[in-house]
């Protein structure tokens, strides 16, 4: 079972059209856990989630060869099935910055993480203090050096991502256009070096993790 | 006995009056006494930038109902910083203390109630000319509805150190702690009062 994470983005749902395209209806995508939002109704509906996947277990294993999307990477350890994990990386700062981007361009959304944005009105800087915003990949990945991960993507190298990660599940996945991108950021988001800054000191953990991700790709492109 | 002095601050169509009016339904009209910003304004003259004085009355309670939205001292391209307000710099020398109500709605409930609006201060009757919809709409924005509310509730944090939000959105009002409002910790109080 090949258990794929989306952290919030970090390029899943253009991957999520290549599973899609790649494995057809042998692909479940897990959309409903809330993760990086402790807010009570979201815990609530992450134990809700766990218990209702526990009881389909068997059916899990036997319909699905791919799980993909927002999820702790420990949430489907409970399959009593080999199990390999991929997920994709990002910049932590530019990560933060195009959460926080498309949160304000999705006045609409009724999620809990968007509480802050448009209930509140947090700026940028504040948003990106918030607790259940800092560190985020660690959060979904629950973890500091990577080792449970079989490949990591970067978002940054889509392409050759894309390439390695069909080389390790041997499944060849079509290149499809960035999705769910916000086209003003094409050019790059404006941000002052004081933010950038403090972006960067309240995710010190997820700049670690990159770094060493990064660090992986590359070896792995000079071996 | 000391004058009772509270502010209720926020930007138009925040819900300053139906939140003063609801504390009037406690008091006796005899013990309350409301003044409005801009007539606190043309009484004593605060349209400079030189510090001046003013007068709360002798009722018991003072209740200051202002808007942070724009200030005296605006013009058409540029609305100062709170605490250059010559009202707000009148306010902080008049009393140590004051009782802060901050009164706060999300953006887009704020631009539904502009535009359906009709009349100024309806429900306190202070005036009954038409709202002014374009010229509010067109101002707020331009201006950050949180970053005014923090910076006034900071020009007078030695007055009042934990301000009160009240919360508003289209389904119902809710109290605020300052730290609530100011961190958005995910509490089931606070999500309660968002949702």
């Amino acid at each position: 079972m090949l258990i794929s994470v989306h952290i919030r983005k970090c390029a899943g749902t253009t991957l999520r059209h290549a599973l899609a395209a790649g494995f057809e209806d042998r692909v479940l995508f897990d959309y409903g856990d809330q993760i990086g939002s402790t807010w009570p109704s979201s815990v609530a509906r992450r134990h809700s989630s766990l218990t209702k996947a526990k009881s389909k277990a068997a059916d899990l294993i036997s319909r699905y060869s791919i799980i993909h999307g927002h999820f702790y990477r420990q949430k489907y350890d409970f399959l009593d099935t080999p199990k390999r994990y991929v997920t994709f990386l990002r910049d932590p700062v530019v990560r933060v910055v195009s959460n926080y981007a498309y949160l304000k361009r999705k006045p609409q959304r009724r999620h809990p993480d968007a509480l802050i944005v448009h209930a509140l009105g947090f700026s940028l800087a504040e948003f990106a203090a918030h607790p259940d915003n800092r560190n985020l990949q660690r959060q979904f990945l629950q973890s500091s050096d990577l080792g449970e991960f079989s490949f990591v993507g970067l978002v940054e190298r889509y392409e050759d991502s894309l390439t390695r990660l069909s080389a390790e599940i041997g499944v060849a996945l079509p290149a499809i256009a960035p999705q769910n991108t916000n086209a003003a950021a094409n050019s790059g988001y404006h941000l002052s070096p004081r933010d950038r800054r403090l972006i960067e000191d309240l995710n010190r953990d997820d700049m670690r993790l990159y770094e060493r991700a990064h660090a992986r790709f590359e070896n792995l492109s000079a071996a | 006995m000391a004058q009772r002095k509270i502010i209720v601050a926020g930007v138009s169509s925040a819900g300053k009056s139906t939140f003063i009016e609801r504390m009037l339904e406690d008091q006796s009209s005899h013990e309350t006494e409301v003044f409005f910003a801009g007539r606190l304004v043309r009484a004593f003259g605060l349209t400079g930038i030189a510090p001046r004085s003013l007068n709360l009355g002798a009722k018991p309670v003072a209740i200051v109902h202002y808007n942070t939205q724009s200030s005296w001292i605006s013009t058409a391209e540029h609305v100062p910083p709170v605490e250059e307000d010559p009202l707000v710099q009148a306010l902080r020398s008049h009393a140590a203390a004051y009782e802060l109500y901050l009164c706060y709605a999300p953006d887009a409930v704020i631009r539904e109630r502009m535009a359906r609006r009709t009349a100024v201060e309806p429900v306190l009757g202070e005036t009954d000319y038409a709202y002014p919809n374009t010229r509010l709409c067109a101002e707020f924005d331009r201006i950050d509805q949180r970053e005014r509310l923090l910076a006034f509730a900071k020009a007078f944090h030695s007055h009042c150190p934990q301000p009160t939000v009240v919360f508003s959105n289209a389904r119902k009002t809710s109290l605020l702690s300052w730290e609530a409002f100011r961190h958005g910790n995910p509490t089931p109080e606070l999500e309660s009062a968002l949702m």
